[in-house]
């Protein structure tokens, strides 16, 4: 990974998680942090798949995150089954955070509470886009 | 809030808007105007855009930033920012991001007043298909997901998997019917040129194009004209689609799109109604 990992710094913001689907315009690409918390909901839904979750922010209160990944059939064809996390599962999500400083992470990586990580996006890992950069 | 297809015709039309009935059947029975096998592609079979199809050398990243269609403006306006040494440090995502304001600009520049008022009302989110509402024609015969074409007797389906949307091209040469309800895909008829199928597209409902990176709307006046090729190595299914609309475009839209074919694609069934988008 290219992009510095940052941990994101809770409580500095504390909008309401709203939702967005284009990750290359809503959310900070060059930047990559990860957001800890207990699943709320899982939907491996249209228009892309979805976590929301609540987060214990820096002042102890909890916030409300959303998550949100790749599109539900692309997933599908790369193993998700819609069950991957439950209501009340720990998780980490690696991913880029918005733009517009609400409470929603592109999700990019999904940790689970036993390490398992899974790539929730349709389009290629970082890396791999720029190996693609100069190829024309 | 997001907007529903209700509130977007209150914003801007006048029409009725439905996207629940089915085209007329054509109702001019003329003989099937044969088209000649040489100049006829052969479209049949499932084609996958780049998120199914993502480890494909053929790939660049305009494919991925067009990965649901876009102008020659946007394509060489990503080329360039790519080419640009200043943006070096700045990951391709970013670039594409940017790509896409840029489209978004090139697109207002297009639009009439009442399509700039969806312009500015309806984006990433407020987008009405955050609340299930599948994808209008102009945003589903270029959506990210796979497609399948088939023959119906004299006829071409055209399959989608994005929202499992479904529509028959007419390829009797009867042409539209004169009295037709507008429907979201519209009624569209076919023929074969030089190689190419020529679709024509009318009585589609209103809806919007895509806020992500284009936006505004179309109108029931909207007339659609699409181009699909077959080119080889690897084999492709390319789409050049025109928008016309005197009451919603100032002038003629046009965007392109590729398709690989991948032949032992199975469409998954897609559906909002299963999966709630909402906690």
């Amino acid at each position: 990974m290219r992009n510095a990992l940052l941990t994101i710094v809770l409580g500095a913001v504390a909008l309401p998680a709203a939702a967005h689907h284009s990750a290359a315009v809503f959310s900070q690409m060059d930047k990559e942090v990860t957001v800890e918390g207990v699943v709320k909901t899982y939907n491996l839904g249209n228009p892309h798949a979805r976590i929301y979750m609540t987060v214990k922010g820096a002042d102890g209160k909890d916030q409300e995150w959303l998550a949100e990944g790749g599109s539900r059939t692309v997933l599908l064809r790369n193993g998700f089954k819609g069950d991957e996390v439950k209501p009340g599962d720990k998780i980490k999500i690696v991913g880029n955070p918005s733009r517009d400083g609400t409470n929603v992470v592109h999700w990019e990586k999904l940790i689970l509470a036993d390490g398992k990580v899974l790539w929730g996006e349709d389009v290629p890992e970082p890396d791999k886009l720029e190996e693609l950069r100069h190829k024309k | 809030m997001q907007y529903t297809r209700f509130t977007l015709i209150a914003a801007a039309f006048t029409a009725t808007l439905c996207g629940c009935s089915k085209p007329t059947e054509p109702t001019a029975a003329k003989p099937a105007a044969a088209a000649p096998a040489a100049a006829a592609p052969h479209l049949e079979g499932a084609w996958s855009g780049v998120m199914t199809t993502r480890d494909n050398d053929f790939w660049r990243v305009e494919d991925w930033g067009c990965f649901n269609g876009c102008t020659d403006t946007t394509v060489a306006q990503l080329r360039e920012l790519l080419n640009d040494t200043a943006n070096d440090k700045l990951p391709v995502f970013a670039l594409i991001g940017r790509s896409w304001g840029m489209a978004r600009a090139e697109m207002k520049s297009r639009l009439t007043p009442p399509s700039l008022e969806i312009f500015e009302k309806i984006n990433d989110e407020t987008d009405p298909t955050l609340n299930c509402e599948p994808y209008g024609f102009a945003r589903e015969i270029v959506n990210a997901l796979p497609i399948k074409i088939s023959k119906d007797g004299a006829n071409l389906v055209f399959e989608y998997e994005e929202w499992s949307q479904k529509r028959t091209i007419y390829m009797d040469g009867s042409g539209h019917p004169k009295e037709v309800a507008p429907t979201m895909m519209g009624h569209s008829t076919g023929r074969y040129d030089n190689g190419a199928l020529v679709i024509d597209t009318v009585a589609l409902a209103p809806d919007i194009f895509y806020p992500s990176y284009s936006g505004g709307g179309y109108s029931e006046q909207a007339h659609a004209t699409e181009r699909y090729t077959v080119a080889e190595n690897p084999r492709r299914l390319q789409v050049e689609v025109t928008i016309e609309d005197p009451k919603m475009l100032t002038e003629p839209y046009t965007f392109k799109k590729t398709w690989l074919h991948t032949p032992d694609l199975e469409l998954v069934h897609d559906s909002c109604k299963d999966y709630p988008t909402k906690p």
